[in-house]
């Protein structure tokens, strides 16, 4: 389908991205308003709101470093980088792109050439400029080769970048890839002065040009950020932005601690709360429960790379031999689900099968097929958490069920990452994350490049189903394929995807303007605090 | 008294090496590559510039040079970098070690609190009543595990009242009230634990002077019964309680491991535990070596205080 | 007496678990998850339906037998590397006490943390763990009973009559010293029950779904406002079991203290 070279309005919802189908609302000022993510329009949208004090919030993954590019990706990191960086596009409650650093962009009808027009008065906090060879820096940065930023095998689809001038970026691709524009729009730009001066401490004392500056943070304690009195984005009553004085981010992984702190008012914010907490929250007068368009899937995942589970029949019988509407059940308390693949059932690419089958007697015939009568011992390494723990528990009687006799192995999460993606483990369970972005979110798990891929899974065929779906934007085009690729995935079971159960925060009541957007990603520009 | 402490200053330079040494070998005990311990997994062992910092620590050297090395940087204050968060490790001890030290001064007073007038009641009053219950709180005290006190105590303060705040920390400086309220808490789990020895001891040491020939002389005298216990028995049975406290700041040191990662205290401890779980081993050796350390150094104090009270030493 | 009482009721417990308690403690049976006490389920049930009391019972078979093995681990090293030292005194006492000053300057629970940690997670290195960190007391406990022993008239007698040193070693003063160390062993299960416990509630103990006291409280701990007698139970069990061998160790020094007030 070719595209005339328009820009593409950045407020009228196109259709690119996300049709408009029904979504929650996320937003929690007084008036119940639905506000757009431009940290702008919802700090605009308050009528009066009260300038000053210090927000403090609970994620639920520990702070491990303030800059995305040795992030270990865990929510902590995630959320703090909407507070100290701005990016070149942010993304709406209603999954459309809205201009940020970046005023307006165009996509050649090859689909091959980016060119984006920046703002010119955006600048760090360390009083340098945010022009256009700092992005190139950025993305530069980010996409390098060794390079330790999360999610660059994303960016990998680059070939060039360039800064003609000093407000004009141009970004050219190898091949068209329609998730680019949300992998590169919301990368986090950080000052490429600090990098160069602070070396390796950068981790610790970030600058970027986002509404709130750090002021200190050292591993395993709180965050705390102060307001950015020259930041480029104004208020409602024509000051800059934010309300807030300052910010108070700890990882509090006990959900339990989390929720009593929020409870008792330590926390303003809770990032998670768990599923059978919801309801005793839910009678709490003090606290507003925000639904999300987050959800966490859960996972088992079978080593193909090595014996035994380079059978496929074997891993055929350990996907039939457990009951995962049973599991979800439990974990969830009744707001879990089954899932064929992480995509929300919201989001316009939601496809919900093929799925795995229990049955008992289909894995039982796996098994003998698979050269194993008599059955078989394996091991089955976990994370040291509750769910997880949980979840290994019920899992294991299944499975002995059908004679695969499993000894269960909690380990921490270091060492877990490390066993898998040094390909040593046997079977596993694991923890994901899903919003209704772009289903190319899911990619990681069958990338040959991505960290993400722990069970080391390689289909070819899959990777070009993947490669085909974003070179297209037919929604339609990538749905099909997205479709084959869960039929391929569930044949293979290398990933069984057992269930998701979805993200409710938990929010008090005097915070208003709070926003999560569909990146997952928080925004406190325009929060105020009342008392 | 000098020649006393002298040598046992002496005594300790060996065993300080020791310990050294043994925190040095903890990582050899992991499976895989040392290598990865100091610097991280995930480092590209054929970068030049992982060369250069293998080279810089001497990673590549026989293992007594390494340690040569080592104990030479962290005898300046260099205890290398975190391997998760990259900074440098004495800036987190610096900031963390404060707050563990507040919080084992107030379980030492916790512990005071109770055990003072429980030991002192339970020997001067022997075989009744009080003496049970005394003997039998602190053998509670002994055997209830800090971590489920902990709980407890936020199942019915914190949970149940709100009373107290279940976790988390306010510097003393910001605000004393505050400090207060979050020390409440992980304070109380740490010194009853240690309430629970202290208190036996004080009841065994005070009887036994009680018995002793002097405090007989002293009643015989017709001195009350109080003043004797005041003037004469407690100072003396205080001795072997001071001792016993001393040693039981380096359980108080070890519970706080636990107990500072329930409620969420920013201190060695929780370093110390979270370090520990993600191999942050740059981290865990500095972190243990201060910590042994400084119970190293307690013991001595307590020992040249046992040598000054007591007139029959030194 | 009342600790030998309590300690064999939990060895009864242990023994005779599965006649106690006949359900498999660790089959989820998620119908009936979260159950409060009641007739049936005296302890309730868990967040997978599991009956906390049979957990419980089964739970004190795991805690013995580390604490039998941890304190096993302890007397075999402890009690040589004590004789030893206090036999041939100088230098090899003080090397040896050096040593054990050195492991003991450590808090035990740091030590056996680290240990475990660095080994791996599992039963057997926490076992490992648990009774290493618990062979400098007993070192030296062995040590001082040895020097007070060496002196004594049998002990001059058999060297002048030309016993080799181990034979000493064996038939005069193990036997005479072991008074203390009986003691210490009481206490020692008391230490390895709570560093158990210790170590499975920060993951390093007993795998699940396997029943130990500790990781009954880890696990129960995110449900502590909803399901306290998750919380309640395991540490009562725990503490019990600790209580009693304390008060084993009290009533053996009593029972041997006046022997040794005769010598």
């Amino acid at each position: 389908m070719s595209q005339s070279k328009q820009p593409i309005d950045p407020i009228v919802p196109h259709t690119l991205f996300g049709q408009l189908t029904r979504r929650q609302l996320l937003t929690l000022t007084a008036a119940g308003a639905a506000a757009l993510a431009v940290r702008g329009d919802i700090a605009r949208a308050q009528d009066a709101p009260s300038r000053g004090g210090t927000l403090r919030a609970a994620a639920v993954g520990p702070v491990t470093s303030l800059d995305p590019f040795t992030s270990k990706l865990s929510s902590g990191d995630q959320l703090l980088w909407r507070f100290l960086y701005d990016s070149l596009l942010t993304v709406t409650s209603t999954g459309d792109f809205a201009p940020e650093v970046a005023t307006e962009w165009t996509v050649s009808d090859d689909g091959l050439t980016y060119t984006f027009t920046l703002r010119s008065d955006v600048k760090f906090h360390d009083g340098t400029a945010l022009d256009a060879a700092a992005v190139k820096f950025n993305i530069d940065r980010y996409r390098q080769e060794g390079s330790t930023y999360p999610t660059a095998d994303r960016l990998k689809v680059i070939d060039t970048v360039e800064a003609p001038d000093a407000t004009t970026v141009v970004i050219t691709l190898k091949t068209p890839n329609t998730p680019f524009l949300f992998n590169v729009g919301t990368a986090g730009i950080v000052s490429p002065t600090a990098v160069d001066a602070l070396g390796e401490d950068f981790s610790s004392k970030a600058v970027g040009s986002g509404p709130f500056k750090i002021r200190e943070w050292t591993s395993g304690s709180t965050a705390t950020f102060d307001r950015w009195d020259q930041y480029w984005v104004q208020g409602a009553d024509g000051q800059p932005l934010p309300y807030l004085d300052s910010v108070e981010l700890e990882g509090v992984p006990d959900d339990s601690v989390r929720l009593l702190n929020l409870r008792s008012g330590e926390f303003d914010i809770n990032e998670r709360i768990s599923p059978l907490d919801q309801q005793t929250v839910k009678s709490d007068p003090n606290i507003t429960l925000v639904t999300t368009e987050h959800a966490t899937p859960y996972i088992l995942a079978l080593n193909p790379t090595k014996a035994p589970f380079d059978n496929k029949a074997l891993r055929q019988a350990v996907a039939a031999s457990i009951d995962r509407q049973a599991i979800i059940d439990n974990v969830g308390y009744g707001t879990g689900y089954t899932i064929a693949i992480p995509f929300l059932p919201d989001s316009w690419f939601y496809i919900d099968g093929p799925q795995a089958v229990f049955d008992t007697s289909v894995a039982t015939a796996k098994l003998a097929e698979a050269g194993y009568p008599d059955g078989i011992d394996i091991t089955f390494t976990i994370i040291n958490r509750p769910t997880d723990n949980q979840i290994a528990q019920i899992i294991k009687p299944y499975l002995d069920a059908v004679n695969i006799r499993t000894t269960i192995q909690v380990l921490e999460r270091t060492t877990w990452v490390d066993l898998w993606n040094g390909r040593n483990g046997e079977m596993g369970l694991l923890q994901g994350g899903m919003t209704a972005q772009d289903p190319d979110e899911q990619s990681g798990w069958f990338s040959d490049t991505s960290l993400a891929n722990y069970a080391g899974y390689d289909s070819p065929q899959i990777r070009d189903l993947i490669a085909q779906a974003n070179a297209t934007t037919d929604q339609a085009a990538r749905l099909e394929a997205w479709k084959q690729i869960v039929q391929i995935n569930t044949d293979d079971a290398v990933y069984t995807f057992i269930g998701a159960v979805p993200t409710v925060a938990g929010v008090r009541n005097n915070v208003a303007g709070f926003e999560i957007d569909f990146g997952y990603f928080w925004e406190l520009a325009g929060v105020s605090l009342s008392q | 008294m000098v020649r006393f402490a002298l040598q046992r200053l002496v005594q300790t330079i060996p065993v300080l090496f020791l310990m050294s040494a043994i925190v040095f070998g903890l990582i050899f005990l992991l499976p895989g590559d040392p290598v990865l311990g100091m610097l991280g997994p995930g480092i590209d062992l054929d970068d030049a510039s992982v060369q250069q910092m293998r080279e810089d620590l001497h990673l590549d050297d026989p293992i007594p040079v390494q340690y040569v090395h080592w104990l030479g940087r962290c005898l300046t204050g260099d205890f290398g970098r975190s391997v998760s968060s990259k900074q440098p490790v004495s800036d987190a001890l610096r900031k963390r070690l404060p707050v563990s030290i507040q919080l084992a001064c107030c379980a030492i007073f916790v512990t005071l609190l109770i055990s003072l007038p429980l030991g002192v009641l339970a020997a001067a009053k022997r075989g009744s009543i009080w003496d049970v219950l005394a003997s039998g709180f602190s053998v509670i005290g002994l055997a209830i595990p800090g971590f489920w006190l902990a709980i407890l105590l936020v199942l019915f303060l914190a949970v149940r009242h709100s009373w107290l705040p279940s976790s988390g920390y306010v510097s003393p400086l910001d605000s004393p009230l505050q400090w207060l309220r979050y020390m409440a808490l992980p304070a109380i789990t740490l010194g009853v634990g240690g309430a629970g020895s202290l208190t036996r001891q004080i009841r065994s040491s005070l009887l036994e002077v009680l018995s002793e020939d002097y405090v007989r002389t002293a009643r015989a005298k017709g001195l009350r019964g109080q003043t004797v216990l005041v003037r004469h028995a407690l100072r003396n049975a205080l001795i072997p309680a001071v001792t016993v406290l001393g040693l039981s700041l380096g359980n108080l040191l070890g519970g706080s491991l636990i107990v500072e990662s329930i409620f969420l205290v920013p201190g060695i401890g929780s370093l110390l535990v979270n370090a520990i779980f993600t191999r942050d081993f740059p981290v865990v050796q500095a972190g243990t070596l201060v910590i042994a350390v400084m119970v190293v150094f307690i013991n001595l104090a307590v020992d040249m205080l046992y040598g000054i009270l007591d007139p029959r030493i030194g | 007496m009342i600790g030998a009482v309590i300690v064999l009721i939990v060895v009864i417990c242990a023994l005779f678990a599965s006649v106690i308690a006949p359900e498999n403690p660790g089959l989820p049976v998620l119908t009936a998850t979260l159950k409060s006490p009641q007739s049936g389920h005296w302890f309730g049930t868990d967040e997978l339906g599991r009956d906390v009391f049979g957990r419980i019972v089964h739970g004190a078979r795991v805690s013995l037998r580390v604490a039998a093995l941890a304190v096993g681990i302890t007397m075999l090293f402890g009690v040589p590397i004590g004789l030893i030292a206090g036999f041939w005194g100088r230098y090899v006492d003080a090397v040896l006490m050096r040593l054990m000053d050195a492991i003991q300057a450590f808090p035990m629970i740091l030590l056996a943390i680290a240990i475990a940690s660095t080994l791996g997670p599992g039963i057997t290195n926490a076992t490992i763990a648990i009774g290493v960190v618990g062979i400098p007391g007993v070192a030296r406990l062995a040590r001082g009973e040895t020097l007070r022993v060496k002196s004594a008239e049998y002990v001059t007698a058999a060297r002048a009559s030309g016993s080799g040193t181990g034979r000493i070693l064996i038939r005069h003063i193990l036997p005479n010293g072991a008074a203390p160390l009986i003691v210490a062993a009481a206490n020692g299960g008391a230490a390895a029950i709570l560093t158990e416990a210790a170590l499975s509630f920060v993951g390093l103990g007993a795998a699940p779904p396997n029943p130990s006291w500790g990781s009954m409280l880890q696990q129960g701990y995110p449900y502590v406002s909803l399901a306290p007698w998750l919380s309640i139970f395991p540490g009562l069990a725990i503490s019990l079991t600790t209580f009693g061998f304390i008060f084993l160790g009290d009533g053996l020094r009593d029972i041997f203290d006046p022997k040794l007030r005769n010598r």
